[in-house]
């Protein structure tokens, strides 16, 4: 009976043994479920985000998303690892060695390659349908496309493997293209559109023929500067080298360098026409003033001397530009104290960046006059000593299309919601007044004589189109020695049109061109020719020699008249067949058509005497 | 009187009805919880989402119609040919060493593949060594303070049995096998003293065992801190007490968890109950648990109180197998003990774990009908 007491007791121990652990586990079932109860957030979860596309201000797409399949595994499942390695590495283009060691030295689920292309998955997928790659999946992933390749590149940017953007408006502009899931609750989120201010035809335009210049004059780099003259929107911008965006990593830093924003230069003589509006503004001197350009510029406290290509004699402030004087604008600059004129570059954006949304852009190098050397300011009248980028200058050339007002410059139009509606809506901006409207209006007639014959500009010269301009020819220094360099050189040319109302504001600049030539006005003023040539008629730009049709805006159009016959047939031949139809009213007639059009040919001939149950045949062509 | 009320309550040939109904509605609960935690993945992975559903009805009506068998067998019966038993259990299980007819799945040899069915002979071992316990500490009930004649040769059984399944490399299985035959070495009567030797000597052994294979050294330090290695090892402890901290008190509903939509790796096999627990809440688990526990006390009274020592030992063994297996899977499942490959009676799926349940089951209810026919 002992026997039985020890096992009644033994049982009741592990009852209550038993009992506790129960009790542990489902305490820590209630611990866990209701006290930490944290319902999981979408964020956890694969949340779908469709990043917004890119357009142009026409809508035409620059990058949008796109569905590309990944490939994992789950590795229990693969049947024949040999086989498996064997069809993934050639399909794929992968190491078989590394996959194979990845493969069995795991356990469960791995990546093998994201985002394959479409012909990758297409194989994969047949292979599948054949019954191999047991345990290989395939799963959607959204990539980002660029459907026109390198246009706008360095714009736009580009996107890594996790869709967030690394350069460009894709980088800057991350937020707004790719809502943050940790802001949602939703599951399926989509990125808001981005209009740009680009033009992509113009853009085209602008890309192909810098990219031919940088050939033909086998330059480092060539950049184009297109931008609306009346709201600062930058319609193309062009920088060569260039790269495609859907293969980023395929190109050099070099290639990916966005010049327009980035490169500091010295802008050279273009710079003239800041520099003398300035004066003419800050009523240094008057239109009708006069220097005496006789080849150098004289200034005892100058040791090195500045110097002309040529003997222009007596100059106007017109004439400093259509001639590009050195001396006339040094001379110029004595007019003036260094805080004034620096004051007037400051106004005009030089030394500080445009603001556009693109990453890395250069605020280009204006030193504060107490900097200054003697030379500095005779020197940076005419455009040394001072750094600049191709948007500001482009930019800052809106004050003369404004009256004397410089406009903040857009790169970004609009942007809407995936459903369509306006978030925000860039419109025309202004930064401050510089000039007055006459300085403005002086500058672009003065500009306009270097378009004139024996201007530096002629080659810009356009039928019916009054074009102010300006070239540039400036020196690099070369970083080497620190002195001007005589092989290399910055040639540019800008260009505001048409004159009497301007619609756009152009700018070439051309860095170390090596070839034929490297002045701005014998190999910028062609480019911009170009551009003005496919530019103005398709913005619709007037010319003068535009033929207008006269015309009292009502058209009148003939009543159709419908045909009767009388006694005999009359001659069919050319009328329509809508005309004819009436014939089928008349009963005498049997009537048959053939064809469609007008008519040829018709039996029996005209003048037949119609009578009941006359057979026509007619034909129409 | 009373006698004869029992008899009309009760007739002959009868299993205990209480028993049964909980067997029934742990069946179903686990099905419906299988189906609700596996239809995504097998719909993704094998495009049927009633792949391991299909599966798990078929070897559970394989498993009642065996379990049927084994409820009409006579005690005598079952005593004769247990020997046998636990011999064809132990050759299955050498069987999983030879490559033709086993593969070695996640890195362990434990499944033999026959007739497009996987089976795993651990499962039937631990039925085997229930009975051969059963009926050994019966015949030798008197003798139990004899080390010699009574605890050796069944200890040596059982350290033969748990030393195959190791060599298997499913550490957590010998652990448990280990466990069920020493609690009924505990409710035999064995010595109290024989078990503190038998520690003396276990722990040591045990801890040669765990680290010499890298992937135990890994579950237990993912079960001490699974954010060390949140992509490997902790990843599925990490996974399964997110989706049980969304589940709340009275959870997502069936069918609505979002855990098994990828989140919680090989959801319908050993973590299958972190899956259940999101859908049902709190409120859920306390009812599976109950019935557990309702079941396990059901079988083990009805044992106790039945008068044979045999179907006592035998209810109590078979009874602390599948309870102290849920219990297990769902500790791990909590993140109260390490990892392991556990599976949830009735719920996981898994075709041999289903079968050998259904067997145990059917042999508890046989000792209620034999109960039931000698009050008669």
């Amino acid at each position: 009976m002992g026997m039985e007491k020890n096992i009644r007791y033994r049982f009741i121990f592990f009852s209550v043994l038993t009992l506790a652990i129960a009790i542990i586990i489902t305490w820590r079932y209630f611990s866990l479920m209701v006290l930490q109860n944290t319902p999981i957030s979408h964020a956890d979860e694969a949340v779908v985000v469709e990043r917004g596309p890119i357009l142009d201000r026409n809508g035409r797409i620059l990058a949008i998303q796109n569905q590309l399949d990944s490939v994992e595994t789950w590795i229990p499942y693969i049947e024949n690892f040999d086989e498996t390695v064997e069809l993934l590495s050639t399909t794929l283009n992968l190491d078989p060695e590394t996959l194979m060691n990845d493969l069995t030295s795991r356990r469960g689920s791995m990546w093998i390659k994201r985002k394959i292309t479409p012909t990758e998955s297409a194989a994969l997928n047949k292979l599948k349908s054949e019954g191999k790659l047991a345990g290989i999946y395939l799963r959607k992933e959204y990539g980002r496309n660029y459907p026109k390749q390198r246009l706008a590149s360095h714009l736009l940017g580009y996107t890594g493997t996790d869709n967030i953007g690394l350069d460009g408006l894709e980088y800057t502009m991350n937020d707004i293209l790719s809502p943050d899931p940790a802001l949602s609750d939703q599951n399926e989120l989509y990125g808001n559109q981005l209009f740009l201010t680009i033009d992509s035809n113009i853009e085209f335009f602008a890309e192909k023929f810098a990219a031919e210049a940088l050939t033909e004059h086998k330059a480092e780099s060539v950049m184009i500067v297109v931008m609306d003259a009346k709201n600062a929107d930058l319609l193309a911008c062009a920088s060569v080298p260039d790269f495609d965006p859907n293969t980023f990593y395929n190109f050099s830093e070099e290639q990916r360098n966005n010049r327009a924003f980035a490169m500091a230069y010295e802008p050279g003589s273009v710079m003239k026409v800041f520099s003398i509006a300035a004066f003419i503004e800050l009523g240094g001197i008057g239109v009708n003033s006069h220097f005496y350009a006789g080849g150098t510029y004289e200034n005892e406290d100058i040791p090195e001397t500045i110097g002309d290509l040529g003997i222009y004699g007596d100059l106007t402030p017109a004439g400093i530009i259509k001639y590009s004087s050195n001396v006339g604008a040094a001379y110029a600059s004595e007019t003036v104290s260094r805080d004034d004129f620096y004051q007037m570059l400051r106004a005009l954006g030089f030394g500080s960046q445009t603001q556009m949304p693109v990453p890395g852009e250069s605020s280009g190098l204006l030193r504060s006059p107490d900097e200054w050397s003697v030379r500095s300011k005779p020197t940076i009248a005419f455009g040394q000593e001072i750094l600049v980028s191709a948007v500001q200058m482009a930019t800052a050339a809106t004050v003369f299309s404004n009256d004397g007002v410089l406009l903040r410059p857009h790169i970004i139009d609009r942007i809407l919601s995936p459903d369509g509606q306006t978030i925000e809506n860039v419109g025309r901006e202004q930064v401050q007044r510089v000039f007055s409207p006459q300085t403005a209006r002086a500058m672009l007639l003065m500009m306009e004589t270097a378009t004139e014959e024996g201007g530096t500009a002629h080659r810009m010269r356009t039928e019916g189109l009054r074009i102010s301009a300006k070239t540039g020819t400036s020196q690099v220094i070369d970083p080497e020695t620190g002195t001007y360099s005589t092989e290399n050189f910055i040639a540019s040319a800008m260009a505001i049109f048409p004159t009497d109302d301007p619609q756009l504001i152009i700018y070439v600049v051309i860095q170390n061109p090596k070839g034929d030539s490297y002045y701005g006005g014998r190999i910028a003023s062609p480019i911009v020719k170009k551009l003005i040539d496919e530019t103005v008629p398709y913005l619709g730009i007037r010319r003068s020699t535009d033929k207008v049709l006269e015309h009292s805006g009502k058209i009148s159009v003939p009543k159709e008249l419908n045909l009767t016959v009388g006694e005999t047939l009359p001659d069919f031949t050319g009328m329509p067949k809508r005309r004819l139809l009436n014939l089928f009213n008349d009963d005498r007639l049997i009537i048959n058509f053939s064809g469609d059009g007008w008519v040829v040919n018709q039996s029996p001939p005209p003048g037949t005497a119609v009578k009941d149950g006359l057979e026509i045949f007619i034909e129409f062509k | 009187m009373r006698g004869r009320f029992e008899l009309e309550r009760v007739p002959g040939g009868q299993s205990d009805f209480i028993l049964l109904m909980l067997v029934v509605l742990l069946a179903g609960c686990g099905i419906a919880a299988l189906f609700s935690a596996s239809y995504y993945y097998a719909e993704k992975y094998f495009s049927d989402s009633f792949l391991f559903i299909r599966k798990q009805l078929i070897l559970g009506g394989v498993g009642a119609v065996f379990g049927f068998i084994a409820f009409k067998l006579s005690s005598e019966f079952l005593r004769r040919w247990t020997p046998a038993l636990l011999l064809g259990s132990l050759v299955l299980m050498l069987l999983t060493f030879l490559p033709g007819l086993s593969e070695e799945i996640l890195g362990a040899r434990r499944w033999i593949f026959l007739f497009g069915f996987s089976f795993q002979p651990s499962e039937l071992v631990k039925l085997a060594i229930v009975l051969y316990l059963a009926n050994i500490f019966e015949k030798k009930q008197d003798r139990m303070h004899d080390f010699l004649n009574t605890v050796l040769p069944s200890l040596i059984v059982l350290t033969v049995v748990v030393g195959l399944v190791l060599l298997q490399n499913d550490f957590s299985s010998a652990i448990f096998i280990l466990i069920i035959g020493l609690s009924m070495f505990f409710m035999a009567g064995v010595p109290l003293l024989y078990f503190v030797y038998l520690l003396l000597a276990a722990v040591p052994t045990s801890l040669i065992f765990l680290f010499t294979k890298p992937h135990r050294v890994e579950r237990l330090i993912a079960f001490i801190s699974p954010e060390a290695d949140p992509v490997g090892s902790g990843y599925q402890v990490i996974a399964a007490q997110s989706a049980l901290k969304n589940g709340g008190f009275i959870g997502q509903g069936l069918g609505h968890g979002i855990k098994k939509l990828g989140g919680l790796p090989e959801v319908h096999s050993d973590f299958i109950f972190a899956s259940t627990a999101e859908e049902v809440g709190f409120m859920g688990v306390f009812c599976i648990i109950l019935l557990f526990l309702g079941f396990g006390a059901r079988a083990i009274l009805r044992g106790y109180r039945s008068g044979s020592h045999y179907d006592f030992l035998l209810s109590f063994g078979l009874a602390v197998c599948i309870l102290y297996q849920a219990l297990f899977n769902m500790a791990v499942v909590s993140g109260l003990v390490p990892a392991t490959g556990i599976p949830l009676p009735f719920f996981s799926s898994g075709g041999s774990s289903l079968f050998v349940t259904f067997l145990m089951c059917g042999l508890l209810l046989g000792t209620t009908r034999r109960q039931n026919e000698e009050r008669i």
